[in-house]
């Protein structure tokens, strides 16, 4: 028998690589097989491979993109939360974010040791600063707000 | 890609919070109609309550809007059915979701918090006379929740 090959098609996927932190270094040798199984396992809400704002997956774009990959990298938090980097830094644009992390509510912070994140550091560290000068303490914020919540209909 | 809101939509119609339901409106997706359950042991048990939740355009990184339709007597909700909640003020984050705000309202149903009023009357009332307050609570509930009845009624 005689195969004659026409034509090749190529695929290929691909995935961040999010450096784990120390504590869960042992999981680095798990068969890749596991892991898979691991991540189906945990396809939820809280999974991991997706943005904690949007909830898209991280090689996905978050919702202001057109296309996956370079245009929306993600950003690794100190706290271990990822984020879409335009969905992070339109939630500590906000007033209300006060510079927290939107999953565990501390403050957030760039990881330094992760090289996905070097780009950002700049910009990150000049976010926080404003944010935390806006974040003064006001009376009366609660009622103001309540006069402010007029229904859209 | 899927929006948030339809990923949530999605969820909130396939994977309902039992005692929570949210239908978005037919004209604005953005807009829906919510009934909640009254908490079982709280005053309003047995009571089915109509509320409005609207997802603003910065919709996660604003808490969405919600209002009671349904008359109620608590003192951290006001006669015009707003929401004195932490979550949908200073403490909203983008981590949040439609369900998980829902879930908040009904805890506050479970358990009123007189000393962070917004209705300055209802809450002296609860503070000065639990009973009375609760008892009126209840008949506020008889008389306005009822689950036969199937408009809302707001003032």
């Amino acid at each position: 028998m005689r195969i004659e090959v026409t034509g090749v098609s190529l695929v290929s996927t691909w995935a961040w690589d999010i450096p784990k932190d120390s504590s869960n270094a042992e999981h680095a040798t798990i068969q890749p097989t596991e892991v898979e199984q691991e991540e189906e396992e945990q396809e939820s809400d809280e999974d991991e491979e997706v943005c904690g704002i949007c909830r898209n997956r991280y090689d996905a774009t978050c919702p202001s993109c057109e296309y996956p990959g370079s245009g929306c990298p993600i950003v690794l938090g100190l706290c271990n939360h990822n984020f879409h980097v335009h969905c992070i830094k339109q939630w500590l644009s906000t007033e209300t974010s006060r510079g927290l992390c939107p999953l565990c509510r501390q403050g957030f912070q760039l990881r330094t040791s992760a090289l996905i994140n070097k780009p950002h550091y700049e910009e990150f560290q000049k976010l926080l600063m404003s944010v935390r000068q806006h974040n003064i303490p006001m009376g009366g914020e609660l009622d103001q707000d309540m006069m402010d919540d007029g229904f859209i209909r | 890609m899927q929006s948030l809101q339809t990923q949530e939509t999605e969820r909130l119609v396939s994977d309902p919070v039992p005692g929570i339901t949210a239908e978005p409106h037919d004209d604005n997706l953005r807009y829906f109609q919510v009934t909640i359950e009254g908490p079982q042991q709280s005053p309003y048990e047995n009571g089915i309550f109509q509320l409005e939740l609207f997802l603003p355009d910065d919709y996660p990184m604003e808490a969405p809007k919600v209002r009671f339709l349904t008359k109620i007597y608590h003192p951290n909700i006001d006669r015009l059915g707003r929401i004195c909640l932490d979550v949908l003020k200073n403490n909203w984050s983008p981590a949040l979701q439609i369900r998980t705000v829902l879930l908040s309202v009904q805890a506050l149903l479970a358990s009123p918090n007189p000393n962070d009023p917004l209705a300055n009357d209802v809450a002296e009332e609860w503070i000065k006379h639990e009973d009375t307050a609760i008892a009126e609570a209840k008949q506020w509930t008889e008389l306005y929740a009822k689950p036969t009845q199937s408009e809302p009624q707001p003032e």
